[in-house]
């Protein structure tokens, strides 16, 4: 059952990933592989807010949110100086470099070494103090987050802010004659987003109790990314079955027997080839409504 | 030993064998036009088949340089037809592209450490047997000298082909617009196809050499990969005398770098590189 | 759409069923088997440390003998990921009902010890410096050796060779960071290129060599992960340096590099002993890997103890008064804190083997 709960965490945790990510890819049509830096700073802002000065989590939930917001701003700003396929190589240099400050910036993150003993979250008024101290109760805290930035994703895209970033994703000149600001538009979803990923980082950083900065590596990214795309770009619900099966999946390779020695790396292997039949035979995603 | 020279030599090394294996991602890239993730473990696999068929099996040296480099053309000559190709036929977008060879990138990794075991492994057989020279007081090896050689004739071969001969210029007009040259008659996937068998087997070669300099493993692929990817941006992505030059200076940022900052920004140096040059010079250090 | 969606509810109720039915099924092929779980990392970056582990794990159950009881590892792939980690502890607790994990390396290690002592699970961690992991845990323990030990001797005999100007070559990494840290905490002044660190990937290190030649050390520390060495070994040769070559723990990774050191010292942790590395060798064909020994001894330890006494709160008593155990990593005792820490000795390559210097 423990087993089962913990599959649905992550579930939540990637599911907001997923939906923060697919505003910025596929709704505003911004390849952004830089995603894992933004959780990673959320991670890292919880962890050591709560560390080192016992802050409340979700006083650092907020806090994390800031730094993430700011950092992404300067990002952001930077890549509207691109398109396409530099966008996303001029992304990927920012993760390398977010998480060369990770590992290298010792006093603040203690590098290699992580941070442990993250607490879990806590809220109490006066005297009433409730303590999450089961894992089901982070589940519920963990899905109460996914519902409320599934909802605010879904308010984003059916406003009229949505249906312009749906337009700078099909012509952007176009829109723009028409008047509109679009680095105004690409840059607030793009700190909207890390908003949201950073969220998602301090839950992660609370609940696994221990981070460092080998889980918001550029394959992170790269992971978030393939969430999307399998999902279905611009398909809200389709980020949630995207993260649903690609968490599932390594977990059903893990029952499928195979010979001790070469188990890992087989299940390697069926996961590369299960994203290449994807792509070449269902592109559009699970929910199948935007073919990339 | 001076330092100044070793200095240079080290940037000069470490730029060659970012050049090898930027000049294949060149090459691929300009026809292409996606980022393709599976250069990098094409080099090691063109390394690993050296491995078995000059070390295990003790083959003629040369011969199993060739069957090395044979192997990786066949590889990404095979990747080419199985998953590009019809992905490119579909319409498919560069993202899709890029999901597809990670995948591939992931599968092929792993199939290496299932045939080879994930453990260190060099390509020499005896490490005396090296030679070294020394240049203006600095060192150098044979096999690195080998290797900047082999960068500089390779460029030299491609870039002139490309200019002068028959199949240089349909790349070109393949690699300028896709469309416009099936236009004109030329057969674009089947230009396609040998450049992803040449790019392949320059990156054969560059894996057998790296590996002759340094030692193979079978996850050596995704950081020769992303070094390619920050020279041919450098230089400016699909131009092969670009990425010859970015190369170096890549080299000589991360080396004369880490020499005044601390040896664990480097990758952090190169990246940085990546973002001004991207944000300054798109085009690369070549006015196009 | 509505297909889809279909497909992925019968993928989920496949896993759940496959989880219910497994962990029913796993009870009749085994009538009172004790399984052991053991999480590595068996693919990615830090594979060859993992698979060895592996073997040395399933050869230390081959060679353990009769037993009372039937003893089964199951292992799983974390890739060092702690996330992964969690995961993999979770099904070997929920699905195959574990008695004892063993990880490997800090990140793991901090992340289960907290739920293996929540979960009366025992827990040897493997691969990891870090004492906050067994500390005030009953059901966590460590079994590798502490840099304070280690930078003790590596200190007395540098000193004792004349040494005063020792270059660092560190990589960024949990054990070789706080090797690091204690052998400067012991004697600061001996060192160079204190705060220098490189990138676990990296694979070029002439420059920094370089720079170790540049400050004329009287000799060069080698703290650097196994898919390292040799190039780091080979590229100093051809950069033409003949001071020594010291190390802290990474001198034995791998058998291509033990000819370019004929000669030189090292510390290491006492083991594993040349009959272990014999019989690795006999069975694999290739040299044990930092870790192998220790996971080698873990095994040996918990079936012994499992073998005295069922229940897992009697088990985790012997345990923790472990003295004196015959382990390949040398004789055994476990400290108060839960952690057996070994001891350090010194060591040359001669003749191409790795012997004991007294």
């Amino acid at each position: 059952m423990e087993y089962l709960i913990h599959l649905t965490i992550l579930f939540a945790i990637y599911g907001i990933l997923g939906l923060s990510l697919n505003l910025v890819v596929g709704y505003t049509g911004l390849l952004s592989v830089t995603h894992a830096a933004f959780y990673g700073i959320g991670a890292y802002a919880t962890a050591i807010l709560l560390t080192s000065f016992g802050v409340n989590f979700f006083v650092s939930v907020l806090a994390a949110i800031i730094v993430s917001a700011v950092i992404a701003l300067l990002i952001g700003l930077i890549l509207s100086k691109f398109d396409d396929d530099y966008y996303a190589l001029a992304s990927f240099g920012f993760n390398i470099i977010i998480f060369s400050v990770f590992l290298n910036w010792q006093e603040l993150t203690r590098g290699p070494l992580g941070i442990p003993g993250i607490g879990k979250p806590s809220f109490g008024i006066s005297n009433f103090q409730f303590l999450i101290s089961n894992n089901l109760e982070f589940l519920i805290l963990a899905l109460l987050f996914l519902g409320l930035i599934y909802f605010t994703s879904r308010f984003i895209v059916n406003s009229s802010f949505g249906r312009i970033l749906k337009a700078i994703r099909e012509d952007e000149k176009a829109i723009q004659i028409f008047g509109y600001n679009t680095l105004y538009y690409k840059l607030a979803i793009f700190v909207i987003s890390a908003a949201m990923a950073s969220v998602a980082g301090s839950l992660f950083a609370s609940y696994i109790t221990f981070i460092d900065p080998s889980s918001f590596w550029l394959m992170e990214s790269i992971f978030i990314l393939a969430i999307v795309i399998l999902g279905g770009l611009s398909n809200l619900k389709g980020s949630l079955l995207g993260a649903l099966f690609l968490i599932l999946l390594p977990e059903a390779l893990r029952f499928v027997g195979m010979p001790n020695d070469i188990a890992a790396q087989m299940r390697q292997v069926i996961y590369g080839v299960i994203l290449i039949l994807l792509m070449l035979y269902r592109p559009q995603g699970l929910a199948g409504e935007y073919k990339i | 030993m001076d330092i100044l020279p070793q200095l240079i030599l080290n940037s000069v090394i470490a730029g060659a064998i970012y050049a090898l294996v930027a000049l294949g991602f060149n090459l691929i890239y300009g026809a292409t036009k996606f980022f393709n993730m599976t250069h990098g473990v094409i080099a090691v696999i063109g390394a690993y088949a050296f491995l078995f068929f000059g070390k295990t099996l003790g083959l003629n040296l040369f011969l199993s340089v060739f069957i090395g480099v044979a192997t990786a053309a066949i590889a990404g000559y095979g990747l080419d037809k199985l998953i590009y190709l019809p992905l490119r036929k579909r319409k498919a977008s560069n993202m899709a592209l890029l999901i597809a060879s990670l995948g591939a990138f992931t599968a092929l990794q792993a199939i290496i450490a299932i045939l080879f075991t994930s453990q260190f492994q060099t390509l020499w057989r005896n490490y005396s047997t090296q030679k070294i020279y020394e240049i203006y007081g600095g060192v150098i090896t044979q096999t690195q000298l080998i290797i900047l050689i082999s960068g500089i004739l390779i460029t030299a071969a491609l870039v002139l082909s490309l200019k002068y001969t028959l199949f240089g210029k349909m790349v070109r007009a393949v690699s300028d617009d896709e469309e416009a040259a099936k236009i004109i008659g030329i057969n674009t996937n089947k230009i396609i196809s040998r450049v992803f068998i040449i790019g392949s087997a320059i990156a054969g070669l560059a894996g057998i050499l790296i590996g002759f300099d340094t030692g193979i493993e079978p996850t050596m692929g995704m950081s020769l990969l992303l070094k390619g990817v920050i020279v041919s941006v450098i230089g400016g992505v699909g131009n092969i005398y670009g990425g010859f030059l970015g190369a170096f200076l890549l080299g000589f940022a991360e080396n004369f770098g880490i020499w005044k900052i601390s040896g664990e920004w480097k990758d952090a140096i190169a990246f940085a590189l990546l973002i001004i040059f991207l944000l300054f010079r798109p085009r690369g250090i070549m006015k196009k | 759409m509505k297909k889809i969606i279909v497909g992925i509810v019968v993928v989920i109720l496949i896993v759940v069923g496959v989880s219910y039915f497994g962990k029913n099924s796993s009870q009749p092929t085994a009538k009172e088997s004790i399984k052991i779980g053991v999480i590595l990392p068996l693919s990615g970056t830090a594979a060859l440390i993992g698979e060895a582990a592996k073997n040395s794990a399933i050869l230390a159950k081959e060679s353990f003998g009769k037993t009372k009881n039937t003893y089964e590892l199951i292992f799983e792939d974390d890739q060092i990921d702690s996330k992964k980690t969690v995961l993999a502890f979770r099904k070997l607790v929920d699905m195959n009902n574990i008695k004892a994990v063993i990880t490997g390396f800090s990140g793991p290690g901090n992340a289960i010890a907290p739920l293996a002592e929540k979960e009366h699970v025992i827990h040897f961690s493997i691969g990891s410096t870090d004492t906050t992991i067994p500390k005030n845990k009953k059901f966590v323990f460590s079994h590798w050796l502490l840099p304070e030990k280690q930078a003790e001797v590596y200190i007395k005999e540098a000193k004792i060779r004349g040494l005063k100007k020792i270059a660092m070559i560190v990589v960024n990494q949990q054990g070789t960071i706080a090797t690091r840290e204690a052998l400067l905490k012991e004697d600061p002044t001996i060192f160079i290129l204190k705060n220098d660190t490189i990138s676990p990937e990296e694979r070029d290190f002439r420059t920094i060599i370089t720079k170790a030649k540049n400050e004329k050390a009287d000799a060069l520390m080698l703290l650097i992960l196994p898919g390292q060495l040799t190039s780091t070994v080979k590229q100093i040769k051809d950069l033409g340096i003949t001071v020594p070559l010291t190390s802290a723990g990474s001198i034995e990774h791998e058998k291509e590099a033990v000819s370019l050191l004929e000669g030189q010292w090292y510390v290491n942790p006492g083991g594993p002993s040349d009959t272990f590395v014999e019989k690795y060798k006999e069975k694999y064909g290739n040299l044990p890997q930092i870790g192998s020994g220790n996971v080698y001894d873990v095994i040996n330890i918990l079936i012994s103890s499992f073998e005295k006494s069922k229940g897992v709160e009697n088990v985790v008593n012997i345990i923790s008064e472990i003295k004196d155990f015959p382990g390949v990593m040398g004789v055994l005792d476990m400290d108060s804190e839960g952690i057996i820490s070994g001891t350090a000795i010194v060591k040359k390559i001669i003749n191409g083997k790795f012997v004991e210097v007294k």
